[in-house]
C-alpha cells in the first residue's frame, strides 16, 4: 500500500488510471429546487420508501438538499447545501468494510459492490457525511412503476448498503466510448444525472487530472472548501461558498 | 488459605455429591429443558421472520445502524470473559479459594461465547452471505478485508472460542475419567473418548499441569485482547463519541465486571438448586464481592473519564452527543440507569456479599 | 501486498462492472425521430426521443430515453430554447405518470349515483356513441374545461365546440391571469414578455416564485445560474419582496418582508424616490406621463403601511439607479390580492421608468416575422368566468360538461360553489387519465393516452427569448386500451357530420398535426427539400424555433393615479391572521400528488413530505402557546382545516402559509386521503381587474387542538453532521 495518506492530490497520484472524477458544487448557484434529487432517483433505481418507512427515517436519498436557517424574523436567511457521497480519497467507509463491498476504484471513486455487501452497516456508521443509505427491506414498486427502472443499474435488495456512485454506469459508458475512439474522455462528455438536470448548473462534474476541465479550474476558486475538511477524508466534492451581501 | 483443607476421606463423598446429577435425572430437569427449548424455538422463529422479511424488523434506522444487537453482543462477550478472568487470573495468582468457582465460570465462558457468535449472524443484513467473512481460498478470489475491525472481531471471537474450549477441556480430563467410571451405555463411550485414556498416573498429572500452566497466561492475554478488539469496533469508527481511545480498557473492565455479576448469580442458583452449600460457601461470595467492588470502582472511574475526555476535547459533534446523554433526550436513562444505579447498586451488592448475606 | 491489492482491484472491478451493466450502448444520445418498429429495437441499446413536457405551462423540451420499448429516463432537451437541457423535478417525474398504477385503462360508464365512484368498463364504440348522442341532444349546451394549452389540439377543440356553440375554458389556478391583465394595461398586450434575467445585474422581485412554479421555472433557473455566476466580474444582485420567505426568496441576497397586499405600494414608493431624485431613465416627455402617478404619495405613509423603513425604500431606489441593467418582476403572492393587477402595473411601471423595455437584461417581447398559421392560442380563463359558467349550468343554458386534465373540484375553493356544475350537469364526460375528484363525478370516462404516448404540439409565445413551436410524439407504445383525445374528437366530429366533418377532414390526430405543420415548416428557412425530411428533423429536435423574429409592438401606459389598497374577507379581530396557500414546489396545484417520487421529495424549506402542514412564525406561535408539531386548526368564514404546525422563521408574524397540493379525496393510492387542502379556507374574492381568485385575501384564525399530528420530515438537524458543517464547514 504505497498510498501516502497525506498526499493532498489524492488517490490518482499513484493509481494506474488516467482519470480522477470529481464534482464541484457552486452554492452561489444552487437554489434548492431538488431537480437533482428526482434525477438521481430516476437514474439509479432508488426505491420508493413510502410514508411509513420515511417516518422511520428510512427514506433513501443519494443526494439530499440540507437547509440551514439563520437568524430571526425579519433578518432570516436560508442556506441550501446539496450533500451526496463525497467520494473521499481517504474514505473512512472503506477500511471498515469486512468484505470489500466499499472500495476505491483507480479513478478515485468510492464504489459500492452490492453483490458483495453482507449488510454489517459498519460503513454507514463511519461515513461522517451520512451519505450511506441502507435497504432495511426489499424494495417494492407497485406495478407497472417498475417498468421505468434503468437496466444499467442493479436494483438493491434488502440488507444492502447503497449510496451515490457518481453515476458510475455513465462514467463507464463514457470511458468505453472514448476508448473505442482511442482518446481520453472529453470535459463535459460525462454528466451524472443530477448534474445533467440541475437547472442552474450548480453541479459540475469532470476529470480533475485534466487541467483544462471545468472541475479542475473551479476547484481552485477562492470560494472553494470541503465539508468536514478537518477529518482528513480528502473529499472529491469541492463546494464553492455562496456569496453573501 | 482460608478454604477447608481437603481430606482424603472426603473424596468419595465429594464425588458422590457432585456427580449426583449425572446419575439421577429428575422430572423438573426435563421440564426445565422443555421450557428452555420453547425459548430457543421462539428465538429461532423470530430470526427466521427477520431473515424472510428484512433486517428492518429490528426497528433500527439511519443513522443508528447497530443498536440493540451490538449492545447484546458486547454484553455477552463481556459475560464470557469473566470465566477466564476468574479461573485464569486467580489461577495465576494462586488464589486457591477459586476452585469451586472456576468450573462454573469456565462453563459460562463457553456458553456466552457461543451466544456472542450468534449475534454476528443476527446482525447481518444478508446473513445468507455470511461466508464472505470467512478467509478461505474461494472461487470469488476475494479475501475478507483484514483492515476492518469487524474482521479482527470475528477472528478474535473464534480464537477465543477455540482457546476457551481447550482451556476448559484440559482440567476437565480427570473429571471425564471419573464420570467414565460411573456411567453406563453410550455415555460411557462418550466419556471414555473425552477422557482420552486418563488413569491418573503421576506422569499424566504432571503433563496436564504443565499444559494448564502454559495455557493459562495465554488465555488471559487472549481475553484481554479480544475485548480490546471489540472496543476497537467502536473506537475505530468515526461516529461521534465512539471515536475514542478509552474503549479497550473500558470494555475489558466492563466485561469482567458484568461477568463477575453473572457468575455470582449463577453460583447462587447452583448452590440453591443442587444444595451445594458445602462447596459453594459464603466465603466465595465475599471474595467475589471484593473483586466486584474493585471493578465497580474502576468502571466508575472509566465512566467519568469517558465524559471528561469528550468535554475536554470540545469537538462540536461529540459534545452534541454528550449533551444528549447527560442533559438531553437520554438524560433520564443514563443518569437513572447507569450512573445512579450502577456504581452504587454494585457497591451495595459487593457490600452485601461481603457481609455474608449470601449465606443460608 | 501490493501485487495482491492490484489483482484484488481487478477482480473487484469486474464484479462492479457486472453489478452495473453498461450494456452495449454506443451513443449516449442516439436520437431518433419516431417510435421504432419492433424489429428495429436492439436490446440493450437506448434510443432518445425529443418531446415536450406537459407538467406545466412552461412546456420544456424533453428527451426520453427508451430501451426495449420502455421509457427509462427523462432529461431536458439541450437544444430547446425554454430549458436548454435542464428539467425540473416534476418534469422528470412524468415517467411515474406514464407508469402510474392508478391510470385509467379502459373507457368507463358510471354505475350507481353520480360521484359514488362505481364504474363499469365499456367498449370504445359504446363510449363514443353515447357521447355523440349526448352532443346531438344537448346542442349549444356543451362546455369543456381543460388544462391550459395551445396548438393543434386546442384548434380541434375550438373548432368542434364552435360548431356546437359550446364553450372552451382553459383553466389553471397558477395561470397568471393577473399578470396578463396587468401587461394589457401597461403595455397593450396580454402576451407575457421575456424577462432577461441572465443579463440583468439587479433583480427586484415582488413575490415572483420564479425558481418554483412561476411562468417557466426551469428557464428562470437556467437564467438565474447565469445571472449569478456566468459573467466575469459581474454577479447579479437579487432582492425579493414578499411576506413569506419562499424558496425563491431563500436565494435572494436580501429578503424584504412586507405586509400582505402592500407590494404595489412599495413599488410606488421606490418609483417615487426615482422620480423625485431624477434617477429615471426616461426622456422628459415620457416622464411627464408617469410623474403624476408617482409624485403625490407620502413615503411615510408607505413605510408604515408596508412595514418597510423609509431608509430601505430610498436605499432600494438608489441601488436600482446604480445598476446597469435593473429588472423588476411581480407575481405570486403580490398578485394574489384584490389589488393584484394594480400591484403588477406599478411594478411594470418601474421597468418603464428604468428604461429596460426591449433592452438586454430587461423586458422583451419578440414575435416571429412570419406569423405561424391558424393554430389556436386562446386566452386562459379565470375563477370569475368559471363562476359565470356555474351560473349557466344552474340556469340550464349549459348541460353538458367535458373535462380534460382539469380538476376544478380540487383546484377551486368550495366557496365558489362550483359544485353546482357537477350537480346540475345533465351529462359529464371526462377524458382525464386519472380518477381525480372531478372525473369521479363523470358519467362517461374516455381516458386519453399519457402524454408520452401521444402526438401533440405547443405554440409558445410567452416568456421566451424567441417563440418556439414544440412537438410531442409518442415515445412508447400505449400501455392500455386508452385513445388519444384528438382521435376521439375527430371521430366524434365525423359522426356529427355536416360542415364540421368537412372542416376536419383528417382521420387521425397525427394527420391533422402533420398537415398543420406542413404549412408551418414549409418555408424557406429550411434547406431540406421535402416536407418528410423537414418533419423528421423537427421531430428529432423537438420542434422548431430557429425563426426570424422582430420586437412586438407595445404601447406603454402609465399606472392609474389612484392607488388601490387591498381588501380582505373577514374582520381582523375575529380573524387576526392573513393566510396564503401557496402552490407546492413538487405537487404544484395538486396534480403531482399521485406520483410517489414527488410525494417523497422533501420540501426544501420545511423538509416535510407525504403530508400537509401549516407554517407559523415562531414568535407568534409562542404567544399563542403553540408548539412546533402541535395539531392546529385554521378557521375562516368559509372553512376549517387541521394540520401539523411548523415553525417557519421566514414568515410575517400575522401570516399563516399552507402548501397546496394535498388533501385529495380521490386521485389514486398515493394522493387519496393524505393531508389537507387549504383552498377550503378561501372565500369568493377576486382581483378587481382580472377576475382571478385573490387567494391571499381571506383572513383566518388559528388555535391549538387536541390530538395527534404526524408529519414525516427529513431533517438533517437530527444528525451531528449539521453541527459539524455549521461550525466548521464555513458555508
Ligand atoms: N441478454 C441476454 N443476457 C443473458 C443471456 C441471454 O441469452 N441474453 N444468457 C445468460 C446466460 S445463460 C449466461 S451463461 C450468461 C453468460 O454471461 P457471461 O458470463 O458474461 O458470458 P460471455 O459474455 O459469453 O463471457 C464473459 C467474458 O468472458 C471472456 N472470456 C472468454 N474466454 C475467457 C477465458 O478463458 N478467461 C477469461 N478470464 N475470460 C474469458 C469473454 O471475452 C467475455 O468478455 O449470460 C446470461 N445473460
Ligand atoms: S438541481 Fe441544482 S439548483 Fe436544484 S437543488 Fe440540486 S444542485 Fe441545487
Ligand atoms: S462520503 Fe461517506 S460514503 Fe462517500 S466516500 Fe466518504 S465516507 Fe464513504
Ligand atoms: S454494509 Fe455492506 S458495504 Fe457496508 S460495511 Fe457492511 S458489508 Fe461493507
Ligand atoms: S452523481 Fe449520480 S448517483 Fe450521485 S447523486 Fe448525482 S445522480 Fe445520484
Ligand atoms: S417547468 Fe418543469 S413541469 Fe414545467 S414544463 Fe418545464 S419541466 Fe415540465
Amino acid at each position: 500500500m504505497s498510498r501516502d495518506p497525506q498526499t493532498p492530490q489524492g488517490y490518482s497520484k499513484t493509481a494506474d488510471s488516467p482519470y480522477k472524477w470529481e464534482m464541484v458544487v457552486d452554492l452561489d448557484r444552487c437554489t434548492g429546487c431538488e431537480a437533482c434529487v428526482i434525477a438521481c432517483h430516476a437514474e439509479n433505481n432508488i426505491r420508493i420508501s413510502g410514508e411509513e418507512e420515511a417516518a422511520q427515517g428510512r427514506a433513501i436519498n443519494w443526494i439530499r438538499i440540507e437547509r440551514y436557517w439563520e437568524g430571526e424574523y425579519p433578518d432570516v436567511k436560508v442556506k441550501f447545501l446539496p450533500v451526496l457521497c463525497q467520494h473521499c480519497d481517504e474514505a473512512p467507509c472503506e477500511p471498515v468494510c469486512p468484505v470489500y463491498a466499499s472500495y476505491h476504484t483507480p479513478d478515485g471513486l468510492n464504489a459500492q459492490v452490492y453483490n458483495r455487501c453482507i449488510g454489517v452497516r459498519y460503513c454507514g456508521n463511519n461515513c461522517p457525511y451520512v451519505a450511506r443509505q441502507f435497504n432495511w427491506f426489499d424494495p417494492h414498486w407497485d406495478e407497472p412503476l417498475a417498468e421505468q427502472l434503468n437496466p444499467d443499474v442493479s436494483v438493491r435488495s434488502g440488507g444492502v448498503m447503497e449510496k451515490c456512485t457518481f453515476c458510475v454506469q455513465r462514467i463507464r459508458t463514457g470511458k468505453e466510448n472514448a476508448a473505442k475512439e482511442g482518446r481520453r474522455v472529453k470535459d463535459g462528455e460525462i454528466t451524472p444525472a443530477c448534474v445533467q438536470s440541475c437547472p442552474t448548473s450548480a453541479l459540475i462534474f469532470g476529470d480533475r487530472n485534466d487541467p483544462k476541465s471545468r472541475v479542475a479550474r473551479l476547484k481552485k476558486s477562492e470560494r472553494g472548501f470541503h465539508l468536514l475538511e478537518h477529518l482528513g477524508t480528502h473529499p472529491s466534492v469541492t463546494y464553492l461558498r455562496r456569496l453573501a451581501e | 488459605m482460608t478454604s477447608r483443607p481437603s481430606v482424603w476421606e472426603d473424596i468419595p463423598k465429594i464425588n458422590r455429591d457432585l456427580l449426583a446429577p449425572l446419575q439421577t435425572t429428575t422430572w423438573w430437569y426435563g421440564l426445565w429443558v422443555g421450557v428452555l427449548a420453547c425459548f430457543v424455538a421462539a428465538g429461532a422463529g423470530a430470526w427466521t421472520y427477520q431473515i424472510q422479511t428484512g433486517i428492518g424488523q429490528t426497528d433500527l434506522h439511519h443513522p443508528i445502524f447497530w443498536g440493540s444487537y451490538i449492545g447484546s453482543f458486547v454484553f455477552w462477550i463481556g459475560v464470557s470473559h469473566s470465566g477466564t478472568f476468574i479461573s485464569g487470573v486467580l489461577r495465576l495468582t494462586n488464589a486457591e479459594w477459586r476452585r469451586p468457582v472456576t468450573r462454573l465460570a469456565e462453563l459460562m465462558t463457553m456458553i456466552a461465547i457461543m451466544v456472542t457468535a450468534l449475534f454476528i449472524f443476527y446482525h447481518l443484513g444478508r446473513v445468507w452471505r455470511f461466508y464472505y467473512l470467512i478467509p478461505y481460498p474461494n472461487q470469488r478470489e476475494i479475501w475478507p478485508n483484514f483492515r476492518s475491525p469487524l474482521m479482527w472481531d470475528a477472528t478474535a471471537i473464534f480464537t477465543y472460542a477455540t482457546a476457551s474450549t481447550i482451556y476448559i477441556y484440559l482440567p476437565l480430563i480427570p473429571d471425564f475419567a471419573l464420570a467414565r467410571d460411573r456411567v453406563q451405555g453410550w455415555r460411557k463411550t462418550l466419556y471414555r473418548r473425552l477422557a482420552i485414556g486418563w488413569h491418573g498416573s503421576q506422569a499424566q498429572w504432571h503433563t496436564l499441569e504443565t499444559a494448564i500452566r502454559i495455557i493459562t497466561p495465554l488465555i488471559v492475554m487472549v481475553m484481554i485482547s479480544v475485548h480490546s478488539i471489540v472496543g476497537f469496533d467502536f473506537g475505530m469508527a468515526l461516529v461521534p463519541a465512539w471515536h475514542s481511545t478509552i474503549y479497550a480498557p473500558y470494555f475489558v473492565v466492563g466485561a469482567v465486571h458484568s461477568g463477575l455479576g453473572m457468575v455470582m448469580i449463577g453460583l447462587y442458583v447452583l448452590r440453591k438448586v443442587y444444595q451445594l452449600h458445602e462447596y459453594i460457601r459464603t466465603e466465595h461470595f465475599e471474595k467475589l464481592g471484593k473483586l466486584l467492588l474493585v471493578t465497580t470502582l474502576l468502571l466508575a472511574y472509566l465512566y467519568f473519564s469517558e465524559q471528561l475526555t469528550i468535554w475536554y476535547g470540545n469537538i462540536p459533534d461529540h459534545l452534541a452527543i454528550q449533551n444528549a446523554l447527560l442533559y438531553g433526550t437520554y438524560a433520564v436513562p443514563v443518569h437513572g440507569g447507569l450512573y445512579l444505579c450502577r456504581p452504587p447498586a454494585d457497591t451495595g451488592l459487593a457490600w452485601f456479599s461481603n457481609n455474608g448475606h449470601w449465606g443460608s | 501486498m501490493d501485487l495482491h491489492r492490484r489483482t484484488l482491484f481487478k477482480i473487484l472491478g469486474l464484479t462492479a462492472a457486472g453489478s452495473a451493466l453498461p450494456g452495449c450502448e454506443r451513443d449516449v444520445h442516439n436520437l431518433v425521430p419516431y417510435l421504432l418498429p419492433d424489429e428495429d429495437i436492439v436490446p440493450g441499446v437506448a434510443n432518445w426521443y425529443a418531446t415536450t413536457c406537459q407538467g406545466c405551462e412552461a412546456g420544456c423540451g424533453m428527451m426520453v430515453r427508451v430501451m426495449e420499448g420502455r421509457a427509462k429516463k427523462i432529461e431536458g432537451n439541450p437544444r430547446h430554447p425554454v430549458n436548454e437541457g435542464k428539467l425540473c423535478a416534476r418534469g422528470q417525474a412524468a415517467l411515474q405518470h406514464l407508469y402510474n398504477p392508478d391510470r385509467l385503462q379502459v373507457p368507463l360508464r358510471r354505475e350507481g349515483r353520480r360521484g359514488e365512484g362505481r364504474f363499469r368498463p365499456i367498449p370504445w364504440e359504446e363510449g363514443i356513441a353515447e357521447w355523440v348522442k349526448q352532443l346531438r341532444m344537448e346542442t349549444g349546451a356543451a362546455a369543456m374545461i381543460a388544462r391550459p394549452m395551445t396548438g393543434t389540439l386546442t384548434s380541434l377543440f375550438a373548432t368542434v365546440l364552435d360548431a356546437l356553440s359550446g364553450r372552451l375554458l382553459l383553466y389553471e389556478s397558477t395561470g397568471e391571469q393577473t399578470l396578463r391583465t396587468a401587461h394589457l394595461r401597461s403595455f397593450g398586450t396580454p402576451v407575457l414578455p421575456h424577462y432577461d434575467l441572465a443579463h440583468a445585474d439587479y433583480l427586484l422581485s415582488f413575490g415572483t416564485p420564479f425558481l418554483e412554479h412561476w411562468l417557466s421555472p426551469v428557464s428562470f433557473g437556467v437564467a438565474y445560474g447565469k445571472f449569478r455566476q456566468d459573467r466575469l466580474m459581474v454577479r447579479g444582485r437579487f432582492i425579493q419582496v414578499e411576506p413569506r420567505l419562499s424558496l425563491t426568496a431563500a436565494n435572494a441576497d436580501r429578503w424584504i418582508p412586507v405586509r400582505p397586499g402592500t407590494e404595489g405600494l412599495l413599488a410606488l414608493g421606490i418609483g417615487h424616490v426615482l422620480v423625485k431624485e431624477g434617477l429615471t431613465r426616461l426622456s422628459s416627455s415620457q416622464l411627464a406621463d408617469f410623474q403624476p402617478s408617482f409624485s403625490s404619495v407620502s413615503l411615510e405613509h408607505i413605510s408604515t403601511t408596508t412595514e418597510v423603513s423609509q431608509e430601505t425604500i430610498t436605499q432600494l431606489a438608489h441601488e436600482v439607479s446604480s445598476a446597469t441593467a435593473p429588472l423588476f418582476m411581480g407575481g405570486g403572492p403580490a398578485a394574489a390580492q384584490t389589488n393584484g393587477t394594480e400591484t403588477l402595473t406599478l411594478i411594470n411601471a418601474l421597468n418603464v421608468l428604468m428604461g429596460v423595455i426591449d433592452r438586454r437584461g430587461g423586458v422583451q417581447w419578440r414575435e416571429p416575422r412570419h406569423s405561424p398559421l391558424d393554430i389556436a392560442h386562446p386566452d386562459l380563463t379565470n375563477e370569475h368566468e368559471l363562476m359565470d359558467l356555474a351560473q349557466e349550468f344552474e340556469q340550464g343554458s349549459r348541460t353538458l360538461l367535458h373535462l380534460y386534465s382539469a380538476n376544478p373540484r380540487f383546484t377551486l375553493p368550495p366557496s365558489l360553489k362550483f359544485e353546482r356544475v357537477f350537480e346540475r350537469a345533465k351529462f359529464i364526460v371526462s377524458f382525464s387519465p386519472f380518477l381525480d375528484e372531478s372525473t369521479m363525478m363523470a358519467d362517461l370516462i374516455l381516458p386519453d393516452h399519457d402524454p408520452l404516448e401521444s402526438w401533440g404540439d405547443r405554440i409558445q409565445m410567452d416568456t421566451l427569448p424567441i417563440p418556439a413551436w414544440s412537438l410531442s410524439q409518442p415515445v412508447v407504445r400505449p400501455l392500455y386500451d386508452t385513445r388519444p383525445i384528438g382521435d376521439v374528437w375527430l371521430e366524434a366530429a365525423h359522426r356529427l357530420g355536416g360542415s364540421l366533418s368537412k372542416r376536419l377532414p383528417w382521420t387521425s390526430f397525427h394527420d391533422m398535426l402533420q398537415s398543420k405543420w406542413e404549412r408551418m415548416i414549409g418555408d424557406r428557412e429550411d434547406s431540406s427539400p421535402t416536407f418528410e425530411s423537414r418533419w423528421k428533423e423537427a421531430l428529432r429536435q423537438g420542434g422548431r424555433w430557429s425563426m426570424e423574429t422582430h420586437p412586438r409592438q407595445i404601447s406603454v401606459t402609465a399606472p392609474s393615479k389612484e392607488y388601490e389598497p387591498p381588501e380582505f374577507l373577514g374582520n381582523s379581530t375575529e380573524y387576526p391572521f392573513y393566510c396564503y396557500p401557496y402552490p407546492s414546489l413538487s405537487l404544484h396545484d395538486g396534480r403531482g400528488a399521485n406520483l410517489p417520487w414527488l410525494q417523497e421529495l422533501p420540501n426544501p424549506l420545511t423538509t416535510g413530505m407525504w403530508g400537509s402542514w401549516i407554517e407559523i412564525n415562531p414568535a407568534t406561535a409562542q404567544a399563542l402557546g403553540i408548539h412546533a408539531g402541535d395539531l392546529v386548526r385554521v378557521t375562516s368564514d368559509y372553512g376549517t382545516i387541521e394540520a401539523h404546525a411548523i415553525f417557519f422563521p421566514g414568515l410575517h408574524p400575522e401570516l399563516l402559509a399552507i402548501p397546496i397540493g394535498q388533501g385529495h379525496q380521490a386521485y389514486g393510492r398515493y394522493a387519496k386521503g393524505r393531508g389537507i387542502n387549504p383552498l377550503t379556507l378561501l372565500g369568493p374574492t377576486f382581483d378587481r381587474h382580472s377576475g382571478t381568485l385573490a387567494s391571499g385575501a381571506t383572513r383566518v384564525r388559528i388555535e391549538r387542538v387536541k390530538g395527534q399530528s404526524q408529519l414525516v420530515m427529513l431533517d438533517p438537524k437530527n444528525h451531528p453532521i449539521s453541527h459539524h458543517i455549521q461550525e466548521t464547514g464555513g458555508l
